[in-house]
């Protein structure tokens, strides 16, 4: 086979799987990753705060918890029942990024940003382990097209000591 | 990468593709769909018409820039046998889209769109999702995220 005809079956595989890639993300990947600690510990009557690394997909950007416009849609974090109380959700400092779709800066996150959820224990909490579940709900957005609204389950393994 | 592959492609000729015939195009799949005042809207009601069907949400920052679009080409080639058509994708119904249709006085059928409805056309996921449709009914091309004015308007004119 000529070198011509290699590379142009080379770019050819190229392009399919580009190609192929686009068609994936349509068809509702997530462009949202949570990472979660594996090792929770808490005794009874305490607090604990729980990291979660949210990995966005370079290119995208999420909007924040409280989005610059009423109408865009803000991340949000909710748990499930569980023995550990929520307590609350601190969310890292937005970006504030101009848009050619936006009249004035929106505030995002991209890349790769912590997210903090509390939870307090009860002092009678049994112990032993559990999991906490939850829900990232986002929407995401590159500077030409928008996702879908999005609900990614969240689990931590979480052991009452 | 597309763009960057294509680049670096030589064999990669869009312009050929484009010159292609046209027995290849798939028909427009059907839909009813409720507008403002609760009327159903069927595709069929706009048989013999050049369309712009453009799904969209209120959350979408890249679909407000063409919806302006939108609203210049329905008042220009109205009376030349074309509609605009937006399918709006919000979760919340004409309770959130009524406000902003008004906003921005979109002077053609909006209609509420449904999974269902998105799945037909082979799944809308990306917003903006615009298709093209000609006076037979068929899907002349689909354009997933912003796309230019100018490219929206030499279609519609090649159509007409």
């Amino acid at each position: 086979m000529s070198l011509k005809k290699r590379s142009s079956l080379f770019c050819s595989l190229l392009l399919l799987v580009a190609l192929r890639s686009q068609a994936q993300l349509a068809s509702g990947a997530h462009v949202v990753a949570v990472e979660t600690p594996q090792n929770v510990k808490v005794k009874p009557g305490a607090g604990v705060e729980v990291p979660l690394r949210l990995i966005i997909r370079g290119g995208y950007h999420i909007n924040s918890n409280a989005p610059a416009e009423d109408y865009l849609i803000p991340t949000a974090l909710t748990w499930e029942s569980s023995a550990l109380t929520p307590k609350g959700v601190t969310f890292p400092k937005a970006e504030s990024v101009k848009y050619e779709f936006a009249e004035k800066p929106l505030l995002v996150f991209s890349s790769l940003v912590t997210v903090v959820a509390r939870f307090s224990v009860a002092a009678d909490a049994a112990r032993g382990p559990l999991t906490l579940s939850g829900k990232l709900r986002y929407q995401a957005c590159t500077d030409k097209m928008c996702l879908a609204p999005r609900t990614l389950a969240v689990s931590v393994p979480v052991t009452v000591e | 990468m597309l763009i960057l592959l294509a680049s670096a492609c030589s064999s990669y000729k869009p312009a050929a593709a484009a010159k292609a015939g046209n027995n290849h195009l798939k028909a427009a799949p059907s839909f009813s769909l409720p507008d403002a005042n609760g009327n159903t809207v069927k595709l069929t009601d706009f048989k013999g018409k050049v369309v712009i069907l453009d799904f969209w949400a209120t959350w979408c920052g890249p679909c407000k820039i063409e919806i302006p679009w939108f609203i210049e080409f329905q008042r220009k080639y109205k009376d030349q046998g074309f509609t605009v058509i937006g399918v709006s994708m919000d979760e919340g119904g004409w309770q959130t889209v009524r406000p902003f249709v008004e906003e921005f006085k979109m002077n053609y059928p909006v209609l509420i769109g449904n999974d269902d409805t998105a799945q037909s056309f082979g799944g809308v996921d990306v917003l903006p999702t615009t298709f093209i449709i000609d006076k037979q009914g068929r899907i002349v091309a689909t354009h997933m995220g912003l796309t230019s004015k100018n490219e929206f308007e030499k279609a519609i004119q090649s159509l007409l």
